[in-house]
Protein backbone atom coordinates (compact mmCIF):
# COMPACT_ATOMS: atom_id res chain seq x y z
CA UNK A 1 0.00 0.00 0.00
CA UNK A 2 1.21 3.48 -0.77
CA UNK A 3 -0.44 6.72 0.13
CA UNK A 4 0.18 10.14 -0.65
CA UNK A 5 -1.71 13.46 0.89
CA UNK A 6 -2.90 16.76 -0.22
CA UNK A 7 -4.61 19.74 1.45
CA UNK A 8 -7.21 21.33 -1.13
CA UNK A 9 -8.58 24.21 0.53
CA UNK A 10 -10.51 22.98 3.15
CA UNK A 11 -10.78 18.89 2.52
CA UNK A 12 -7.39 16.95 2.82
CA UNK A 13 -7.17 14.65 -0.11
CA UNK A 14 -5.88 10.66 0.71
CA UNK A 15 -4.73 8.94 -1.96
CA UNK A 16 -4.47 5.18 -1.84
CA UNK A 17 -2.80 2.53 -4.03
CA UNK A 18 -2.47 -0.90 -4.00
CA UNK A 19 -3.59 -3.46 -1.50
CA UNK A 20 -5.25 -2.98 2.03
CA UNK A 21 -5.66 -5.96 4.05
CA UNK A 22 -5.20 -7.67 7.44
CA UNK A 23 -1.17 -7.26 6.53
CA UNK A 24 -1.47 -3.48 5.55
CA UNK A 25 -4.25 -2.48 6.90
CA UNK A 26 -2.06 -1.34 9.92
CA UNK A 27 -0.03 1.13 7.94
CA UNK A 28 -3.63 2.49 6.19
CA UNK A 29 -5.12 3.22 9.98
CA UNK A 30 -1.80 5.22 10.22
CA UNK A 31 -2.28 7.33 7.16
CA UNK A 32 -6.07 8.17 8.14
CA UNK A 33 -5.32 8.57 11.68
CA UNK A 34 -3.37 12.08 11.94
CA UNK A 35 -6.11 13.52 10.06
CA UNK A 36 -9.09 12.02 12.73
CA UNK A 37 -7.05 13.93 15.76
CA UNK A 38 -8.33 16.66 16.70
CA UNK A 39 -6.66 17.27 19.92
CA UNK A 40 -3.88 19.48 18.97
CA UNK A 41 -4.03 22.58 15.93
CA UNK A 42 -7.49 21.51 13.81
CA UNK A 43 -7.55 19.15 11.19
CA UNK A 44 -9.21 20.47 7.87
CA UNK A 45 -12.98 20.01 7.99
CA UNK A 46 -13.43 17.37 5.62
CA UNK A 47 -11.78 14.37 4.25
CA UNK A 48 -11.39 13.07 0.91
CA UNK A 49 -10.55 8.95 0.04
CA UNK A 50 -9.24 8.82 -3.56
CA UNK A 51 -8.98 5.14 -3.98
CA UNK A 52 -8.45 5.09 -7.72
CA UNK A 53 -5.31 3.30 -6.84
CA UNK A 54 -6.65 0.66 -4.02
CA UNK A 55 -6.96 -2.85 -6.00
CA UNK A 56 -7.49 -4.71 -3.47
CA UNK A 57 -9.38 -4.47 0.20
CA UNK A 58 -10.51 -7.07 2.96
CA UNK A 59 -12.63 -6.52 5.59
CA UNK A 60 -9.61 -5.13 8.04
CA UNK A 61 -9.68 -2.37 5.89
CA UNK A 62 -13.10 -1.74 5.52
CA UNK A 63 -13.06 -1.42 8.99
CA UNK A 64 -10.33 1.60 9.30
CA UNK A 65 -12.66 3.25 6.90
CA UNK A 66 -14.98 2.81 9.64
CA UNK A 67 -13.66 3.83 12.25
CA UNK A 68 -12.60 7.01 10.37
CA UNK A 69 -16.09 7.89 9.08
CA UNK A 70 -17.48 7.35 12.89
CA UNK A 71 -14.15 9.97 14.45
CA UNK A 72 -15.23 12.15 11.72
CA UNK A 73 -19.08 11.75 12.56
CA UNK A 74 -18.49 12.55 16.27
CA UNK A 75 -16.69 15.43 15.20
CA UNK A 76 -19.24 17.00 12.83
CA UNK A 77 -16.48 16.65 9.85
CA UNK A 78 -17.49 15.41 6.72
CA UNK A 79 -15.80 12.20 5.07
CA UNK A 80 -16.34 10.25 1.77
CA UNK A 81 -14.63 7.86 -0.96
CA UNK A 82 -14.33 8.31 -4.15
CA UNK A 83 -13.15 6.71 -7.37
CA UNK A 84 -13.99 2.78 -6.71
CA UNK A 85 -12.63 0.82 -8.91
CA UNK A 86 -15.39 -1.87 -9.77
CA UNK A 87 -14.43 -4.67 -7.57
CA UNK A 88 -14.20 -2.34 -4.58
CA UNK A 89 -17.84 -1.31 -5.44
CA UNK A 90 -18.41 -4.41 -5.32
CA UNK A 91 -16.91 -5.10 -2.11
CA UNK A 92 -18.63 -1.86 -0.61
CA UNK A 93 -22.19 -2.92 -1.62
CA UNK A 94 -21.57 -6.73 -0.21
CA UNK A 95 -20.63 -5.16 3.28
CA UNK A 96 -23.29 -2.95 2.78
CA UNK A 97 -20.61 0.06 3.25
CA UNK A 98 -22.32 1.90 0.37
CA UNK A 99 -25.51 2.81 2.59
CA UNK A 100 -23.44 3.76 5.47
CA UNK A 101 -20.69 5.79 3.74
CA UNK A 102 -20.15 8.87 0.89
CA UNK A 103 -19.09 7.21 -2.32
CA UNK A 104 -18.59 9.89 -5.35
CA UNK A 105 -17.94 8.15 -8.76
CA UNK A 106 -14.12 10.56 -9.12
CA UNK A 107 -12.32 13.08 -7.02
CA UNK A 108 -14.27 15.76 -9.04
CA UNK A 109 -17.08 14.51 -7.89
CA UNK A 110 -16.43 14.19 -4.41
CA UNK A 111 -14.62 17.40 -3.85
CA UNK A 112 -17.46 19.42 -5.31
CA UNK A 113 -19.91 18.07 -3.40
CA UNK A 114 -17.90 18.62 -0.16
CA UNK A 115 -16.29 22.00 -1.16
CA UNK A 116 -16.87 24.37 -3.87
CA UNK A 117 -13.46 26.35 -3.05
CA UNK A 118 -11.82 22.54 -3.20
CA UNK A 119 -13.31 21.58 -6.55
CA UNK A 120 -12.52 25.21 -8.45
CA UNK A 121 -8.93 25.12 -7.24
CA UNK A 122 -9.23 20.97 -8.20
CA UNK A 123 -10.34 22.27 -11.83
CA UNK A 124 -7.32 24.94 -11.58
CA UNK A 125 -5.12 22.20 -11.47
CA UNK B 1 -18.00 -37.79 9.92
CA UNK B 2 -21.43 -36.49 8.93
CA UNK B 3 -22.60 -33.31 9.73
CA UNK B 4 -26.55 -32.68 9.91
CA UNK B 5 -28.09 -29.29 11.06
CA UNK B 6 -30.99 -29.53 13.11
CA UNK B 7 -31.71 -25.80 13.76
CA UNK B 8 -29.84 -22.47 12.17
CA UNK B 9 -31.44 -19.47 12.47
CA UNK B 10 -29.94 -16.80 15.21
CA UNK B 11 -31.79 -15.37 18.58
CA UNK B 12 -34.78 -16.62 18.23
CA UNK B 13 -37.01 -19.14 16.08
CA UNK B 14 -38.98 -17.91 13.14
CA UNK B 15 -41.80 -19.56 11.22
CA UNK B 16 -43.14 -18.64 7.64
CA UNK B 17 -45.72 -16.48 7.84
CA UNK B 18 -49.00 -17.03 6.20
CA UNK B 19 -48.34 -14.35 3.85
CA UNK B 20 -44.68 -15.80 2.98
CA UNK B 21 -46.22 -19.02 2.31
CA UNK B 22 -48.96 -17.66 -0.37
CA UNK B 23 -46.12 -16.03 -2.10
CA UNK B 24 -43.91 -18.84 -2.53
CA UNK B 25 -46.87 -20.92 -3.75
CA UNK B 26 -47.75 -18.45 -5.95
CA UNK B 27 -43.97 -18.56 -7.96
CA UNK B 28 -44.40 -21.85 -7.85
CA UNK B 29 -46.97 -21.85 -9.97
CA UNK B 30 -46.30 -19.36 -12.15
CA UNK B 31 -43.03 -21.40 -12.83
CA UNK B 32 -44.85 -24.38 -13.59
CA UNK B 33 -46.93 -22.95 -16.43
CA UNK B 34 -49.73 -24.79 -16.33
CA UNK B 35 -47.94 -28.00 -16.45
CA UNK B 36 -49.42 -31.61 -16.15
CA UNK B 37 -47.88 -34.01 -13.99
CA UNK B 38 -48.21 -37.70 -14.88
CA UNK B 39 -46.76 -38.96 -11.58
CA UNK B 40 -45.55 -38.63 -8.04
CA UNK B 41 -42.29 -39.02 -9.54
CA UNK B 42 -42.58 -36.27 -12.36
CA UNK B 43 -43.75 -33.63 -10.07
CA UNK B 44 -40.50 -34.37 -7.57
CA UNK B 45 -38.65 -34.01 -10.24
CA UNK B 46 -39.97 -31.04 -11.73
CA UNK B 47 -39.87 -29.14 -7.78
CA UNK B 48 -36.41 -30.15 -7.64
CA UNK B 49 -35.04 -29.23 -10.65
CA UNK B 50 -37.47 -25.96 -11.36
CA UNK B 51 -38.14 -24.52 -8.22
CA UNK B 52 -35.21 -22.51 -6.52
CA UNK B 53 -34.61 -23.36 -2.84
CA UNK B 54 -36.24 -20.28 -1.43
CA UNK B 55 -39.32 -21.44 -2.89
CA UNK B 56 -39.20 -25.36 -2.45
CA UNK B 57 -37.22 -25.62 0.97
CA UNK B 58 -36.30 -22.82 2.60
CA UNK B 59 -33.95 -22.08 4.88
CA UNK B 60 -36.14 -23.04 8.16
CA UNK B 61 -35.99 -20.92 11.42
CA UNK B 62 -35.50 -23.49 14.40
CA UNK B 63 -32.28 -22.50 16.43
CA UNK B 64 -28.97 -23.30 16.97
CA UNK B 65 -28.97 -27.15 16.90
CA UNK B 66 -25.93 -29.59 15.55
CA UNK B 67 -25.57 -33.04 15.45
CA UNK B 68 -22.45 -34.76 14.46
CA UNK B 69 -23.14 -38.71 12.92
CA UNK B 70 -20.06 -40.76 14.21
CA UNK B 71 -19.09 -43.08 16.75
CA UNK B 72 -22.00 -45.01 18.51
CA UNK B 73 -23.20 -42.46 21.28
CA UNK B 74 -24.50 -39.06 19.61
CA UNK B 75 -23.27 -35.87 19.83
CA UNK B 76 -24.20 -32.41 19.34
CA UNK B 77 -23.71 -28.38 19.44
CA UNK B 78 -26.32 -26.65 21.35
CA UNK B 79 -29.89 -26.87 22.64
CA UNK B 80 -32.08 -24.47 20.45
CA UNK B 81 -35.36 -25.41 19.32
CA UNK B 82 -33.67 -27.52 16.98
CA UNK B 83 -33.58 -30.15 19.70
CA UNK B 84 -36.71 -30.67 19.01
CA UNK B 85 -37.11 -32.22 16.35
CA UNK B 86 -33.64 -34.06 17.09
CA UNK B 87 -35.92 -35.38 19.82
CA UNK B 88 -38.87 -36.40 18.09
CA UNK B 89 -36.43 -38.59 15.54
CA UNK B 90 -34.47 -40.74 18.56
CA UNK B 91 -37.80 -41.45 20.12
CA UNK B 92 -39.26 -42.62 17.36
CA UNK B 93 -35.90 -44.60 16.51
CA UNK B 94 -35.42 -46.27 20.20
CA UNK B 95 -38.71 -45.42 21.80
CA UNK B 96 -38.59 -44.83 25.48
CA UNK B 97 -37.41 -48.50 26.34
CA UNK B 98 -33.76 -48.25 25.33
CA UNK B 99 -31.42 -45.93 27.34
CA UNK B 100 -29.03 -43.67 25.24
CA UNK B 101 -26.23 -41.58 25.94
CA UNK B 102 -26.42 -37.86 24.38
CA UNK B 103 -23.12 -35.69 24.54
CA UNK B 104 -24.09 -31.72 24.31
CA UNK B 105 -21.48 -29.10 23.39
CA UNK B 106 -22.59 -25.96 24.70
CA UNK B 107 -21.57 -22.84 23.39
CA UNK B 108 -22.83 -20.66 25.52
CA UNK B 109 -26.19 -20.48 27.46
CA UNK B 110 -28.13 -17.79 25.55
CA UNK B 111 -31.78 -18.23 25.32
CA UNK B 112 -31.78 -19.54 21.86
CA UNK B 113 -28.81 -22.02 22.34
CA UNK B 114 -31.31 -23.58 25.28
CA UNK B 115 -34.43 -23.73 24.81
CA UNK B 116 -35.33 -26.96 23.13
CA UNK B 117 -34.16 -29.04 26.02
CA UNK B 118 -37.36 -28.89 27.71
CA UNK B 119 -38.58 -30.49 24.53
CA UNK B 120 -36.44 -33.13 24.18
CA UNK B 121 -38.68 -36.10 25.69
CA UNK B 122 -35.22 -37.84 26.66
CA UNK B 123 -34.41 -35.64 29.59
CA UNK B 124 -37.22 -37.41 31.08
CA UNK B 125 -37.00 -40.80 30.81
CA UNK B 126 -34.93 -42.51 33.67
CA UNK B 127 -31.61 -44.59 31.99
CA UNK B 128 -30.94 -41.85 29.70
CA UNK B 129 -27.64 -40.10 30.26
CA UNK B 130 -26.97 -36.76 29.29
CA UNK B 131 -23.39 -35.67 29.16
CA UNK B 132 -23.39 -31.42 29.01
CA UNK B 133 -19.46 -29.65 28.40
CA UNK B 134 -19.41 -25.74 27.88
CA UNK B 135 -16.66 -23.55 28.54
CA UNK B 136 -18.64 -21.99 31.11
CA UNK B 137 -18.22 -22.65 34.83
CA UNK B 138 -20.78 -25.83 35.58
CA UNK B 139 -22.37 -23.70 38.54
CA UNK B 140 -23.29 -21.83 35.45
CA UNK B 141 -24.30 -24.31 33.23
CA UNK B 142 -26.47 -25.85 35.52
CA UNK B 143 -27.74 -22.69 36.53
CA UNK B 144 -28.82 -21.61 33.35
CA UNK B 145 -31.22 -25.05 32.64
CA UNK B 146 -32.33 -25.09 36.20
CA UNK B 147 -33.61 -21.57 35.44
CA UNK B 148 -35.03 -22.45 32.13
CA UNK B 149 -36.76 -25.15 34.02
CA UNK B 150 -38.52 -23.53 37.15
CA UNK B 151 -41.70 -21.35 38.21
CA UNK B 152 -43.05 -19.35 36.11
CA UNK B 153 -41.19 -20.21 33.07
CA UNK B 154 -42.37 -24.05 32.52
CA UNK B 155 -44.35 -26.64 34.18
CA UNK B 156 -41.73 -29.05 34.40
CA UNK B 157 -39.32 -28.30 36.68
CA UNK B 158 -35.46 -29.37 36.77
CA UNK B 159 -35.85 -32.00 39.78
CA UNK B 160 -37.79 -33.12 37.74
CA UNK B 161 -36.15 -34.53 34.98
CA UNK B 162 -35.88 -38.54 34.63
CA UNK B 163 -32.68 -38.83 32.87
CA UNK B 164 -29.19 -38.69 34.56
CA UNK B 165 -27.22 -34.70 33.35
CA UNK B 166 -23.63 -34.75 34.08
CA UNK B 167 -22.07 -31.11 33.67
CA UNK B 168 -18.95 -30.53 32.72
CA UNK B 169 -16.72 -27.77 32.21
CA UNK B 170 -14.01 -27.79 29.56
CA UNK B 171 -10.46 -25.87 29.49
CA UNK B 172 -9.36 -24.12 26.79
CA UNK B 173 -5.98 -24.90 26.74
CA UNK B 174 -6.22 -28.76 26.53
CA UNK B 175 -7.20 -31.24 24.04
CA UNK B 176 -9.90 -33.45 25.29
CA UNK B 177 -10.43 -37.32 23.97
CA UNK B 178 -14.58 -36.97 23.83
CA UNK B 179 -16.80 -40.08 22.14
CA UNK B 180 -13.87 -40.55 19.56
CA UNK B 181 -13.47 -37.07 18.78
CA UNK B 182 -10.21 -34.93 19.49
CA UNK B 183 -11.49 -31.85 21.07
CA UNK B 184 -10.22 -28.14 21.88
CA UNK B 185 -12.50 -24.84 22.50
CA UNK B 186 -11.59 -21.16 22.11
CA UNK B 187 -13.29 -18.26 24.01
CA UNK B 188 -14.89 -16.08 21.76
CA UNK B 189 -16.21 -12.65 22.50
CA UNK B 190 -19.61 -12.42 23.30
CA UNK B 191 -21.90 -11.05 25.96
CA UNK B 192 -21.38 -13.62 28.84
CA UNK B 193 -18.52 -15.27 27.19
CA UNK B 194 -19.01 -18.18 24.69
CA UNK B 195 -17.17 -21.23 23.10
CA UNK B 196 -16.45 -22.12 19.79
CA UNK B 197 -15.39 -25.91 19.21
CA UNK B 198 -12.70 -27.81 17.20
CA UNK B 199 -13.68 -31.64 16.92
CA UNK B 200 -10.72 -33.89 14.89
CA UNK B 201 -11.66 -37.61 14.46
CA UNK B 202 -10.34 -40.12 11.07
CA UNK B 203 -8.13 -36.45 9.53
CA UNK B 204 -11.35 -34.78 9.51
CA UNK B 205 -11.63 -31.49 11.09
CA UNK B 206 -14.61 -29.41 12.10
CA UNK B 207 -15.07 -26.41 13.80
CA UNK B 208 -18.21 -24.72 15.42
CA UNK B 209 -17.88 -21.36 15.87
CA UNK B 210 -20.82 -19.33 16.55
CA UNK B 211 -22.36 -16.21 18.81
CA UNK B 212 -18.72 -14.71 18.36
CA UNK B 213 -18.06 -11.05 17.30
CA UNK B 214 -14.75 -10.95 15.43
CA UNK B 215 -13.60 -7.23 15.45
CA UNK B 216 -10.52 -6.87 13.74
CA UNK B 217 -9.00 -4.55 16.48
CA UNK B 218 -6.75 -6.64 17.88
CA UNK B 219 -3.88 -9.14 15.45
CA UNK B 220 -3.38 -11.04 18.48
CA UNK B 221 -7.24 -12.17 18.59
CA UNK B 222 -7.26 -12.54 14.65
CA UNK B 223 -4.36 -14.57 14.43
CA UNK B 224 -5.86 -16.86 17.40
CA UNK B 225 -8.85 -17.06 15.15
CA UNK B 226 -7.01 -18.47 12.12
CA UNK B 227 -5.31 -20.79 13.80
CA UNK B 228 -7.88 -22.05 15.78
CA UNK B 229 -9.78 -22.79 12.20
CA UNK B 230 -6.07 -23.57 10.35
CA UNK B 231 -6.56 -26.11 7.36
CA UNK B 232 -10.26 -27.10 8.67
CA UNK B 233 -12.15 -29.35 6.55
CA UNK B 234 -15.34 -27.26 7.59
CA UNK B 235 -16.01 -24.03 9.71
CA UNK B 236 -19.70 -23.24 11.29
CA UNK B 237 -19.52 -19.73 11.53
CA UNK B 238 -21.83 -16.79 12.68
CA UNK B 239 -22.48 -14.93 9.87
CA UNK B 240 -25.13 -13.11 10.80
CA UNK B 241 -25.04 -9.32 9.96
CA UNK B 242 -23.33 -7.24 7.16
CA UNK B 243 -20.08 -5.73 7.86
CA UNK B 244 -21.28 -2.30 8.08
CA UNK B 245 -24.61 -3.40 10.47
CA UNK B 246 -21.66 -5.61 12.60
CA UNK B 247 -19.59 -2.64 12.66
CA UNK B 248 -21.89 0.33 13.42
CA UNK B 249 -25.49 -0.02 14.79
CA UNK B 250 -24.77 -3.75 15.79
CA UNK B 251 -21.73 -3.11 17.01
CA UNK B 252 -21.49 -5.18 20.50
CA UNK B 253 -24.20 -7.08 19.91
CA UNK B 254 -21.77 -10.10 20.08
CA UNK B 255 -22.00 -11.78 16.37
CA UNK B 256 -19.95 -11.48 13.64
CA UNK B 257 -20.37 -10.89 8.70
CA UNK B 258 -20.18 -12.79 5.81
CA UNK B 259 -17.13 -11.35 5.07
CA UNK B 260 -15.27 -11.50 8.11
CA UNK B 261 -15.84 -15.09 7.83
CA UNK B 262 -14.54 -15.63 4.65
CA UNK B 263 -11.57 -13.37 5.18
CA UNK B 264 -10.81 -15.83 8.53
CA UNK B 265 -11.15 -18.46 6.53
CA UNK B 266 -9.13 -17.98 3.71
CA UNK B 267 -5.92 -16.93 5.96
CA UNK B 268 -6.80 -20.51 7.26
CA UNK B 269 -7.07 -22.84 4.49
CA UNK B 270 -10.50 -23.87 5.36
CA UNK B 271 -12.10 -26.14 2.47
CA UNK B 272 -15.61 -25.54 3.77
CA UNK B 273 -17.08 -22.46 4.87
CA UNK B 274 -20.61 -22.81 6.77
CA UNK B 275 -22.42 -19.53 6.93
CA UNK B 276 -24.53 -20.44 9.97
CA UNK B 277 -26.78 -18.48 12.76
CA UNK B 278 -28.87 -16.24 10.32
CA UNK B 279 -30.79 -13.05 10.90
CA UNK B 280 -34.05 -13.32 12.03
CA UNK B 281 -35.27 -10.78 9.69
CA UNK B 282 -33.71 -12.78 7.04
CA UNK B 283 -36.22 -14.05 4.57
CA UNK B 284 -35.95 -16.61 1.93
CA UNK B 285 -34.19 -15.21 -0.56
CA UNK B 286 -32.23 -12.64 1.36
CA UNK B 287 -30.33 -15.35 2.40
CA UNK B 288 -29.83 -16.48 -0.55
CA UNK B 289 -29.04 -13.51 -1.34
CA UNK B 290 -26.41 -13.18 1.43
CA UNK B 291 -24.91 -16.42 -0.20
CA UNK B 292 -24.04 -15.30 -3.51
CA UNK B 293 -22.68 -12.28 -2.53
CA UNK B 294 -20.69 -14.27 0.22
CA UNK B 295 -18.89 -16.40 -3.19
CA UNK B 296 -18.67 -13.04 -4.55
CA UNK B 297 -16.42 -11.50 -2.25
CA UNK B 298 -14.65 -14.92 -1.53
CA UNK B 299 -13.98 -15.02 -5.36
CA UNK B 300 -12.90 -11.40 -5.29
CA UNK B 301 -10.19 -11.45 -2.14
CA UNK B 302 -9.51 -15.27 -2.69
CA UNK B 303 -7.44 -14.25 -5.93
CA UNK B 304 -7.71 -17.70 -7.24
CA UNK B 305 -8.02 -19.76 -4.19
CA UNK B 306 -10.61 -21.92 -3.87
CA UNK B 307 -12.97 -22.40 -0.55
CA UNK B 308 -16.55 -24.12 -0.82
CA UNK B 309 -19.23 -21.77 0.65
CA UNK B 310 -22.52 -22.69 2.03
CA UNK B 311 -25.28 -21.27 4.16
CA UNK B 312 -27.20 -23.40 6.81
CA UNK B 313 -30.34 -24.36 6.24
CA UNK B 314 -32.63 -27.36 8.89
CA UNK B 315 -32.40 -30.17 7.58
CA UNK B 316 -28.69 -29.56 5.42
CA UNK B 317 -26.45 -32.51 5.87
CA UNK B 318 -22.36 -32.52 5.32
CA UNK B 319 -20.25 -35.40 4.59
CA UNK B 320 -16.75 -34.87 5.96
CA UNK B 321 -15.12 -38.12 4.24
ZN1 LIG C 1 -27.31 -17.19 19.41
ZN1 LIG D 1 -25.59 -15.53 22.17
Amino acid sequence: MESSVRQIADVTLIRIDGRVDHATAKAFEEVIKPHLDDTGAAPLPKILLDLGGLSFMTSAGLRVLMIAAKACAAQGRDLAVAALQPAIAEIFKISRFDLVLKIHPTVEEGLSSLSSEAAVLWEAG
Amino acid sequence: MRVRFWGTRGSIPVAASGRTIRKKVAKALRLAEGRRFGTEEDLERFIDASIPFPVRHGYGGDTSCIQIEAGDRYTLFDMGSGLRRFGQQVMAEHGPDRPQEYHFFISHMHWDHIMGLPFFPPIYIPGNTIHVYGGHAVSMLQEAFRRQQSNPCFPVYWDQLGARIVFNQLETDRTYEINGFSIRLTDQSHHGGSFGFRFERGGKVLVYSTDTEHKLEDDAQTDAAVSFFKDADLVIYDAMYSLADMVTVKEDWGHSSNVVGVDLCLRAGVKHYCMFHHEPACDDDMILTNLEETRRYAEIVGEGRSMTISTAYDDMVIDLS
